[in-house]
């Protein structure tokens, strides 16, 4: 499983490098443990909001939306990530110190019972050098949209 | 008939029709403003009777007093001669009708608190405006041990005015019917006058030791409950006896009751037996409990942890004596609400040094923790609270104006030298119930525009499910700031154009929502949530001894810290022990409340995180939501 896990990650780590531009746009989830592998998201010293959109979603499922975060900073970063809700949540990650060139994959959850129509939700993910204080935070925003049908 | 159970007391009143009726004609008599066609204020009715008036601009005031208000004394006496004056007006006004209404029932108002508003911005601390609160408090009856009169109080609202100060009316909340007359004193009376329509009643529950008000229907013989806080008094369950087993998230916090009072069978309770103040295990009616999973469905028992005196404790306790609600009052109310407070004030001082602003939130618990409030103060609280912070559903702008203002007094970070937080925050007190108004109309125009036009569209459609989202990103806002600017042209082109969201929807400019970054949208469902424990994965449990905001606000309060301005906006952990923010699903408190039940709370090895997780109350909103109630009410 772990293997498994590694293999995945170093493949998208890589997928992204060559290009960071793509967005995953897939069609037609239907069953409440359905994932979205979203682009690797490199932190860099930089603020910015990246968008995934054209998501067309059956209605009543979960939807699992996964990335992967990489420090290319040469010092530690102490991350924290959230949602702007309305059926967002994450659903795990494990480390809130990220060492210089680590990885830590992210997951969120979207439940889409009681929705429909258009969607649009924001993951936030906080970064500041570790021992800092939140004021030093820097922010970066992955919105995801499409339909819910 | 008599009805030993519980103590009742006839108030005539006028019907809610009266107001509805003559809404406009009141409205200007009482405030002096016109509201017809007028965009500078907002009036509408109250769910519970009365109506309530805003202004939403500073243009055509009423001028009530053109000398400026000087002091305490000065203001309550100008009040005082408001009052007669508007009384006196509103009876020839309404002559032809031979209505016997005192609008102000002045020998029944008192006011527990008058005290001056302070501008917040700049450097210099300067008046704005005056504000006081009047309770409506009857004598019920006379105590045959003490031979004293006993008082109910209108617990779910009272008269809230405020003067600008220079004497100008700026907001007007008239949160009760108009009493018409007091028809008897004696004790255990119900008398069904069904001339004037509805009756009010106060009824003192027995299990909740709350007296709250009711009305008598005209046409069988039942309650109605006027407020929140009206709980019937519960009937002698036939059943056999049951302990639930299993996880209730509605059944996690409860509160103690007296453990005797469910036993006894409420039509021969003696209401002047003296009373047992404590539970066997001395904690006063009202404490917090956490209920912990019962040995078996037949053990009449459940053990329970709860914090008392500076630590937690762990004891068994009657099943029939763990309640629902925390509205019970007694003569230890304040001291059930100081260790709340302290409960709470031990649970957030990790947060403590790190933000100038919040540590001024906790300065203001930790001197309110230092106080024991009494029983009256406690009563009065309650009725301050509700009369300014009262969710009016016919009135989401006004509310959320309201709100917001007293969110921005307790807590408003700096962005930056010249910008605090609130500066930037947009709540939307429109709703998907409000854009459906006219679905079934012959012409549903603004149903229809919302459908082809909000519903449709990813950025814009937020309005449908059970909690509330913000909108931060760049792109979005934009979105959603132009959409605004169409509907506010749109809105007058339909049947809603008279409605307080339209005044509200007419104030906005594009240079207002230029320096928006953070719009708030509220969730259908959330609106008409009363009880509720959560919304989706936000944790609404932040009670205070039998103080607690409405739902619709905890959710704001959670929504404000998706922004990463705020101190705690990602601070929180998973039971897994895996990091997480300030969402706390029900699930979490499922794996947590099974743990504890297990191996006790030991297992949680202090972890303030999982704490919030049994307590279904995230510590650092609920500080917020304590700073709000302690504004309210700690100057009685």
């Amino acid at each position: 499983m772990k293997s498994t896990f590694i293999l995945i990650s170093t493949c998208i780590l890589l997928y992204s490098f060559i290009n960071q531009e793509v967005a995953a746009e897939v069609s037609g989830f239907t069953n409440p443990t359905d994932t979205i592998v979203l682009d690797t998201l490199f932190v860099n010293e930089t603020t910015t909001t990246d968008h995934f959109q054209g998501f067309k979603i059956k209605r009543g499922g979960d939807l699992i939306f996964r990335f992967i975060i990489t420090n290319l900073l040469n010092y530690s970063l102490d991350i924290s990530a959230s949602s702007g809700d309305g059926g967002l949540i994450i659903d795990h990650y494990t480390k809130r110190i990220l060492k210089p060139k680590e990885l830590e994959e992210i997951v969120y959850i979207f439940h889409t019972k009681g929705r429909e129509g258009g969607f649009s939700k924001t993951m936030t993910v906080a970064y500041k050098p570790q021992g800092e204080s939140y004021k030093n935070q820097k922010v970066i925003l992955r919105g995801v949209s499409g339909v819910i049908e | 008939m008599q009805e030993p159970n519980i103590i009742t007391k006839v108030i005539l009143t006028q019907p809610q029709s009266f107001i509805e009726a003559n809404l406009p004609r009141l409205c200007y008599l009482v405030t002096g403003v016109n509201p017809i066609d007028n965009k500078s204020v907002s009036v509408s009715l109250v769910d519970n009777g009365g109506f309530q008036f805003t202004k939403l601009s500073d243009e055509n005031s009423f001028n009530y007093s053109n000398a400026g208000i000087k002091d305490k004394n000065d203001f309550l006496k100008k009040l005082d001669e408001y009052f007669n004056k508007t009384n006196q007006a509103i009876t020839d006004a309404f002559a032809n009708q031979k209505i016997k209404t005192q609008f102000f029932p002045r020998a029944y108002m008192k006011p527990i608190s008058a005290s001056p508003n302070y501008n917040s911005k700049g450097a210099v601390k300067a008046v704005v405006s005056w504000t006081a609160v009047y309770k409506i408090e009857i004598p019920a009856y006379e105590n045959p041990i003490t031979r004293r009169t006993e008082y109910a109080n209108l617990i779910n609202g009272g008269i809230e005015i405020t003067l600008s100060a220079g004497g100008k009316i700026l907001s007007f909340k008239y949160n009760l019917l108009p009493v018409s007359s007091q028809k008897s004193a004696a004790l255990y009376k119900v008398v069904a006058d069904e001339s004037a329509v509805p009756q009010l009643v106060y009824l003192l529950n027995k299990n909740t030791n709350t007296v709250a008000p009711f009305y008598l229907s005209a046409t069988e013989t039942a309650y109605i409950p006027a407020s929140r806080e009206s709980i019937p008094p519960d009937e002698e369950p036939g059943e056999a006896f049951k302990n639930p087993m299993g996880f209730d998230k509605d059944r996690i916090v409860v509160w103690l009751m007296n453990p005797d009072v469910k036993k006894r069978k409420l039509k021969i309770f003696d209401f002047f037996a003296p009373r047992k103040k404590d539970s066997d295990n001395n904690l006063p009616a009202g404490a917090k409990l956490i209920r912990l999973e019962p040995a078996s469905e037949t053990d009449e028992n459940t053990p329970c942890v709860y914090w008392w005196e500076g630590s937690y404790h762990q004891k068994d306790f009657p099943e029939r004596s763990l309640g629902k609600n925390n509205n019970i009052i007694t003569e230890l109310s304040g001291q059930v609400l100081q260790n709340d407070v302290e409960h709470l004030l031990s649970r957030i001082s990790s947060y403590e040094k790190k933000q100038d602003e919040y540590d001024k939130v906790i300065k203001s618990i930790r001197d309110f923790s230092k106080k024991l409030l009494t029983k009256e103060q406690i009563d009065n609280g309650l009725i301050k609270l509700n009369s300014s912070l009262q969710l009016n559903k016919n009135d989401k702008p006004a509310t959320i104006l309201t709100w917001q203002k007293v969110l921005s007094d307790v807590y408003n970070p700096k962005v930056n030298e010249t910008t605090n937080f609130f500066d930037e925050v947009l709540i939307l007190p429109l709703s998907y119930d409000w854009f459906m108004e006219d679905k079934n109309s012959i012409t549903p125009t603004l149903s229809t525009y919302y459908e082809e036009t909000w519903q449709g569209d990813p950025l814009l459609n937020r309005f449908v499910g059970d909690s509330g989202e913000v909108v931060l990103d760049e792109n979005d806002l934009i979105k959603v700031k132009s959409e605004l600017l169409n509907l506010r042209s749109f809105v007058l082109k339909t049947a809603a154009k008279n409605s307080p969201e339209a005044a509200w929807l007419q104030n906005l400019t594009k240079e207002s929502l230029n320096r928006i970054k953070l719009i708030v949208f509220v969730h259908s469902a959330t609106w008409h949530y009363r009880t509720e424990k959560y919304a989706e994965s936000a944790a609404l449990e932040n009670s205070f001894g039998v103080f607690k905001l409405s739902p619709v606000l905890n959710l704001l309060i959670h929504e404000f810290t998706g922004h990463s301005n705020f101190l705690f906006f990602a601070t929180g952990t998973k039971p897994d022990g895996t990091p997480s923010d300030r969402h706390i699903d029900v699930k979490d408190t499922e794996a947590t409340w099974n743990k504890v039940s297990k191996s006790g709370l030991g297992s949680l090895k202090q972890n303030e995180d999982f704490i919030d997780h049994l307590y279904q109350s995230h510590r650092a909103l609920g500080s917020i939501a304590l700073a709000v109630i302690i504004s309210k009410i700690s100057n009685l």
